[in-house]
C-alpha cells in the first residue's frame, strides 16, 4: 500500500512495544556521531596543548621584511601583514579560544543551573527575584553590556568571561528552573517527601539529576555560541587584544586582503567552523540519547 | 480499637489571586477539596475509599501522609495528633504507594539505592546490614534479588510497582496507603499485586487505606468503603453491606453505572445523569443534589450529615435509612 | 443479500523499528455484521489499535499490510477499497484521549460541521445546523452555545460526546473505537456507552470496540475478539466466551478480572510478560506463560480454527482448559 522507501519509524507508546531495554551505561549508548565529534575535540585541544612544541615559528615574531607571503614549505600558511607566521598563529590561538570557549560556556551554566534550580524548588520570593533579575538581564542589549565591561576592566580573557557569564547565565536559568519544577510534581519526590528526607537531599538526589539533562543538551550549543561569539568580539576590536593570536581577531585582521591573501580570513574561518561542528555532534547525539 | 482518625478534616488549595478578589469584594477564590471529613479506622483494619475524578479521594492521601496542610480540622494517628510539622519518626508510621508506574521511581536511582537511602537515612539497620535487609525487602515483594541493581527504565510496570510497595515498606509502616496503585496496569498484573498487598497486610499488621475508582478492585481489598463525592463522604459501610445494600443514592447510582464483569448489564441504565458541578460553584445543601433521582425539597435546604443507626454504617443523605433499601 | 458489512481476512501490519521491520499485527480476521457491536480484548500493545488504523486506513507512512480488507461501503457486499475511500465516508474512528484528538484552535460545533461540509458538500450554514442536530443527537445539553466553545471549555465527557458526534457527522456504517471511555469516570463512562448503544440500534450502525476493560465489553458487545501478541487468540459471541473460554489467555484474563458475580474466588494474575514484537517466539507466542503447554504447541503454526457456531481458537489443545491444577 505504502512505498517501504520513505519508512518513517513507529513510535511505540505502549512499554510492551519498546523493545528490549538498553541496559549499558549512557556512554555506551550513544550514537557513533558523538565519538566523531568527541575525536575532533580532542584533536583540537591536544593541538592547543603542545601548540609550543608544534608551532614551527615563534607566533609573535615579527619580520617586517616578510609580510603577507605566499604559504611555502617554510609558512604553512604564509605570514601575515606583521610578517608573523600564521600557522603558528592559528596552533597558539587554540590555546586562547578553546579555554574561553569553553569556560565561557560553563561558567554561566553553573551559576544559572545554581539560580534556577534555587528559582524553582525555593520558589515564592526566591523565584521572584532570581527570574525578575534574568528577565532585567535578557532585556538588556548585549552588546552594550560587553562594551561597558571591557571599558570598565579592561580588554582581556577576564573581562570577557564575567561578560558571557553575565548575560548567558539566564538561558540556563530559565531551562533548570523549567526542569525543576516539573520533577518537584513526580510521584518519586513525593515518595521522597513521604519518607521524611530533607530537602536539601530531594533536591540533590532526586531533583536536580533528573533536571539538567536539557542542560547537558543545551550544553554543547553553548560551547559553539561562546567561541563564535569571542570570535566577533574580536573581529569587532572588544575581544582578546592584539598580539594575542585569536582566531576571530586573525579573520578581522585578514579580512583587508580577502582579495589577495584569502587564506589570512578564511582558514581560522574554517577552524571555528570545525571545531563548531566537532561540539555539535557531540550535543545532538546527547540529545538523542537524553530525549525522554 | 481507633487506630487512625479523621476529624472534621478540611483541605483547600488556593486558585486565584487572593488580593484580586479582596479589591472586588469577592470570595477568596479556594478549591475545596475536602470538606469537614471525619472517620475512624481501627488498626489492622482495610479501608477502601472510593470516588470519581475531583472528589478529594488523592488529597485526603497527601493530607494524611503530611504533603497537603489541612485548613482546618485534624488527623490522629495511635492517639496522638498528626501535626504539618512531623518528624521524621512520625513520617516513616504513614507510607504511600503511587499509581503510575513510570514516575513513581526516580529514573537515575538504582531499585538498590532507592531503598537503601531510606535505610540509612533513618538509621534503620546498622550499615552491614543494609544490602542484606534490601534483599529481604525485595524477597518481601516477590521480586528477584537480581533486580536490585537495575533502572526503573528496564523494569515492567508490575515489576516498578513492587518497587513502589518495597520502598514504602522499607520504612515499616504502621499506615499503608495505596492511592490507585493498580491503575495503570493491565489486568493480568493488577491481580498479583492486589493478592500481595492483601497478603502483607495480613503478615504485617498493616492498616491499608485502598484508594480507587474502581469498584471492584477496592471490594477485593477492603473490609469497609468509604464513598466520596465532591470533597465529602456520602456512604461509610462495611463493604459486603455497601455492595449489597447502598443507601446513598450516589452509591446507588455509581454501582449501576459500573460494569460489572460477571454480572449482565445494559449501558446506560444509571440514573446519574450530567455532570458533576465545579467544586468552586457547590450547589445549595446537599451537593448531589442536582444529580439525584429522588431529591426533595429539603434536599436543597439543608445538607444531610453522615448518619447511621450507629457509629459505622454511615450515610449522608436524609432519605438514606428509610425503608428496606434495595440491592446495588 | 448478505448482512456482513466487514471482512478482515489474514490481516498483518509490517513497520520500522530503529531501522528494524516488525510484525505486530499477523493473521488477523474478522468479521462485522450489519448493526453489530464486535469488541477487541487484549492488554497493553499497539496491536489493537494497529488493527483498527488498517481497517479505516490511517497507518503511518512506511507502514505494509498484508491480508485483505473487504468493506461494504456503497454495496451490499464487501468489497476490496482504498484508504481514500473511506475516509469520511462510510468508516469513522473515535480514540481514547478527546484531549489531544480534537483541535484545539477550532470550535467544537466547526469541528463537527467539516466533515459535512467537506464530504457531504453542505454549505457552511447547513453543516453548521447539521452539526447542532448531532449534538443534540448525543445529549449535549445547549448544543447551540456549546457548538461556539472551544474543546478546553469542555469536560471530558462533553469532549468524548463531541468526538462521536464528529464520528457520525458523516453517517459511516462503521465506527470504530479504540478505548474512548478509559479515562472517563465511571459515571460518564456509563453514559457514553449507553449512548452508543441507543445510536447503534437507532441508525443500525455497526460498532468495533476496543478495550483492556472486559467488563465494559460484556456489556456492550455482541461478539468479542481476545488478541494477545498481534493474532487473534479467540473468538465468540461474548457471552459464551466468557463464561467458557477455548484459549488459555481468555481463560486466565477472565480469572484476573474481579468479578460481581463470584465474590470469594481469589484473583489471579499470568506469570511473565507478552513478548516483544521484535521476538515473538516460534509456535504459540503464549505458550511460555501457559499452564497447559505441551511440547508440540511451541511447533505449531498459528491458525484460527472453529469450534461451533462463531467461535473460534487458535489453541490446538482447548479440551484441556479447565483442568488446571493450582
Amino acid at each position: 500500500m505504502i512505498d517501504p522507501e520513505h519508512a518513517y519509524d513507529l513510535e511505540p507508546t505502549a512499554e510492551a512495544d519498546r523493545g528490549p531495554v538498553d541496559e549499558r551505561p549512557l556512554w555506551q549508548r550513544l550514537p557513533k556521531k558523538v565519538w566523531v565529534g568527541v575525536g575532533i575535540v580532542i584533536a583540537y585541544v591536544l593541538i592547543a596543548l603542545l601548540a609550543p612544541v608544534l608551532a614551527p615559528h615563534d607566533p609573535l615574531a615579527i619580520n617586517p621584511a616578510n609580510q603577507l607571503a605566499s604559504p611555502s614549505g617554510e609558512h604553512l600558511l604564509g605570514t601575515d601583514q606583521l610578517g608573523r607566521d600564521v600557522f603558528s598563529r592559528l596552533i597558539h590561538a587554540a590555546r586562547v579560544d578553546l579555554p574561553i570557549g569553553f569556560l565561557g560556556a560553563a561558567f554561566p551554566m553553573i551559576a544559572g543551573t545554581i539560580l534556577g534550580a534555587l528559582a524553582g524548588f525555593f520558589g515564592r520570593w526566591t523565584d521572584t527575584v532570581i527570574m525578575r533579575t534574568a528577565d532585567v538581564v535578557q532585556a538588556f542589549p548585549a552588546y552594550i553590556l560587553v562594551i561597558v565591561l571591557v571599558f570598565a576592566m579592561g580588554q582581556g580573557a577576564r573581562s570577557i568571561l564575567v561578560a558571557f557569564t553575565v548575560l548567558a547565565w539566564v538561558v540556563y536559568a530559565r531551562i533548570v528552573r523549567g526542569e525543576v519544577l516539573r520533577v518537584r510534581g513526580l510521584d518519586y519526590v513525593y515518595a521522597a517527601r513521604v519518607a521524611g528526607l530533607g530537602r536539601l537531599r530531594i533536591l540533590r538526589v532526586h531533583v536536580m539529576p533528573n533536571a539538567i539533562s536539557q542542560t547537558l543538551i543545551y550544553l554543547p550549543n553553548d560551547i559553539v555560541f561562546a567561541t563564535l561569539a569571542l570570535a566577533s568580539f574580536s573581529f569587532l576590536g572588544l575581544g582578546i587584544p592584539p598580539p594575542t593570536p585569536e582566531w576571530g581577531a586573525m579573520i578581522a585582521e585578514g579580512q583587508p586582503f580577502i582579495r589577495t591573501n584569502w587564506w589570512l580570513a578564511t582558514v581560522p574561518g574554517l577552524v571555528i567552523v570545525v571545531f563548531g561542528l566537532g561540539v555539535s555532534l557531540i550535543g545532538e547525539g546527547l540529545e538523542e540519547r537524553l530525549h525522554r | 480499637m481507633t487506630f487512625l482518625e479523621v476529624r472534621d478534616l478540611t483541605v483547600k488549595f488556593r486558585v486565584g489571586s487572593a488580593l484580586v478578589a479582596r479589591l472586588k469584594g469577592e470570595p477568596v477564590p479556594d478549591l475545596v477539596a475536602v470538606d469537614g471529613l471525619s472517620f475512624a479506622v481501627g488498626r489492622g483494619e482495610s479501608i477502601g475509599i472510593v470516588g470519581e475524578s475531583g472528589c478529594g479521594k488523592s488529597t485526603l492521601a497527601k493530607a494524611i501522609t503530611g504533603l497537603e496542610p489541612p485548613a482546618s480540622g485534624s488527623i490522629w494517628l495511635d492517639g496522638r495528633e498528626l501535626t504539618q510539622r512531623r518528624d521524621r519518626a512520625t513520617r516513616r508510621r504513614t507510607q504511600m504507594v503511587f499509581q503510575d508506574p513510570s514516575s513513581s521511581l526516580n529514573p537515575s536511582l538504582t531499585v538498590e539505592k532507592t531503598l537503601s537511602e531510606l535505610l540509612r537515612v533513618h538509621r534503620l539497620v546498622p550499615k552491614d546490614e543494609i544490602d542484606d535487609r534490601c534483599g529481604q525487602l525485595m524477597d518481601l515483594v516477590d521480586l528477584p534479588r537480581a533486580l536490585l541493581s537495575s533502572r526503573p527504565r528496564s523494569l515492567s510496570g508490575g515489576q516498578r510497582q513492587r518497587v513502589g510497595i518495597a520502598r514504602a515498606l522499607a520504612l515499616e509502616p504502621e499506615v499503608l496507603i495505596a492511592d490507585e496503585a493498580v491503575a495503570a496496569l493491565d489486568v493480568s498484573v493488577q491481580a498479583p499485586i492486589l493478592n500481595l498487598l492483601n497478603q502483607l497486610r495480613d503478615e504485617l499488621g498493616l492498616t491499608v487505606m485502598f484508594i480507587s475508582h474502581d469498584l471492584a478492585v477496592v471490594r477485593y481489598v477492603s473490609d469497609r468503603v468509604i464513598v466520596m463525592y465532591l470533597g465529602k463522604a456520602v456512604e461509610d459501610r462495611p463493604a459486603a453491606d455497601l455492595f449489597d445494600d447502598p443507601r446513598h443514592p450516589y452509591t446507588k447510582a455509581l454501582m449501576a453505572a459500573a460494569p460489572k464483569f460477571g454480572v449482565k448489564k445494559a449501558p446506560g441504565e444509571s440514573a446519574l445523569k450530567g455532570e458533576p458541578p465545579s467544586a468552586l460553584d457547590l450547589p445549595s445543601g446537599c451537593r448531589f443534589r442536582p444529580r439525584c433521582p429522588i431529591a426533595q425539597d429539603i434536599c436543597a435546604e439543608a445538607e444531610p450529615d453522615l448518619t447511621g443507626p450507629s457509629k459505622t454504617p454511615r450515610a449522608a443523605c436524609h432519605f438514606a435509612w428509610e425503608g428496606p433499601g434495595n440491592s446495588g | 443479500m448478505s448482512n456482513r458489512i466487514l471482512e478482515v481476512s489474514d490481516l498483518s501490519v509490517t513497520l520500522q523499528r530503529a531501522g528494524k521491520p516488525i510484525t505486530p499485527v499477523e493473521g488477523v480476521s474478522l468479521t462485522v455484521d450489519r448493526g453489530e457491536a464486535l469488541g477487541i480484548a487484549g492488554e497493553s500493545g499497539c496491536d489493537k489499535t494497529l488493527t483498527l488504523k488498517s481497517i479505516i486506513g490511517l497507518l503511518p507512512p512506511g507502514a505494509v499490510v498484508g491480508g485483505d480488507l473487504r468493506f461494504a461501503l456503497d454495496r451490499d457486499e464487501p468489497v476490496a477499497y482504498e484508504p481514500a475511500e473511506v475516509h469520511g465516508h462510510g468508516i469513522s474512528m473515535i480514540s481514547q484521549e478527546p484531549m489531544t484528538a480534537l483541535n484545539p484552535t477550532m470550535r467544537v460545533g466547526d469541528l463537527i460541521a467539516e466533515g459535512p461540509m467537506v464530504h457531504a458538500g453542505l454549505d457552511r450554514s447547513a453543516a453548521r445546523e447539521r452539526a447542532v442536530e448531532l449534538m443534540r443527537m448525543v445529549g449535549i445539553p445547549t448544543p447551540e452555545r456549546r457548538a461556539r466553545m472551544w474543546p478546553h471549555q469542555l469536560s471530558g465527557g462533553l469532549r468524548q460526546r463531541v468526538m462521536i458526534a464528529t464520528a457520525l457527522s458523516t453517517e459511516p456504517k462503521l465506527i470504530l473505537c479504540d478505548e474512548p471511555t478509559t479515562a472517563l469516570d465511571v459515571s460518564i463512562q456509563d453514559q457514553i456507552l449507553g449512548l452508543l448503544q441507543d445510536i447503534r440500534t437507532r441508525l443500525d450502525m455497526s460498532i468495533i470496540f476496543v478495550s483492556h476493560d472486559l467488563a465494559v465489553l460484556g456489556e456492550l458487545c455482541d461478539r468479542i475478539a481476545i488478541m494477545y501478541a498481534g493474532q487473534v487468540v479467540e473468538a465468540g459471541p461474548v457471552d459464551e466466551l466468557f463464561a467458557d473460554p477455548r484459549h488459555p489467555y481468555a481463560e486466565a484474563l477472565m480469572h484476573s478480572v474481579p468479578s460481581f458475580a463470584e465474590t470469594s474466588e481469589e484473583l489471579e494474575g499470568i506469570e511473565g510478560r507478552p513478548p516483544d514484537p521484535g521476538s515473538f517466539p516460534e509456535g504459540c507466542r503464549f505458550a511460555p506463560r501457559c499452564d497447559y503447554a505441551r511440547d508440540d504447541c511451541r511447533i505449531a503454526s498459528f491458525e484460527l480454527v472453529s469450534i461451533g457456531p462463531g467461535r473460534e481458537t487458535a489453541c490446538i489443545h482447548p479440551e484441556l482448559i479447565g483442568g488446571r491444577q493450582r
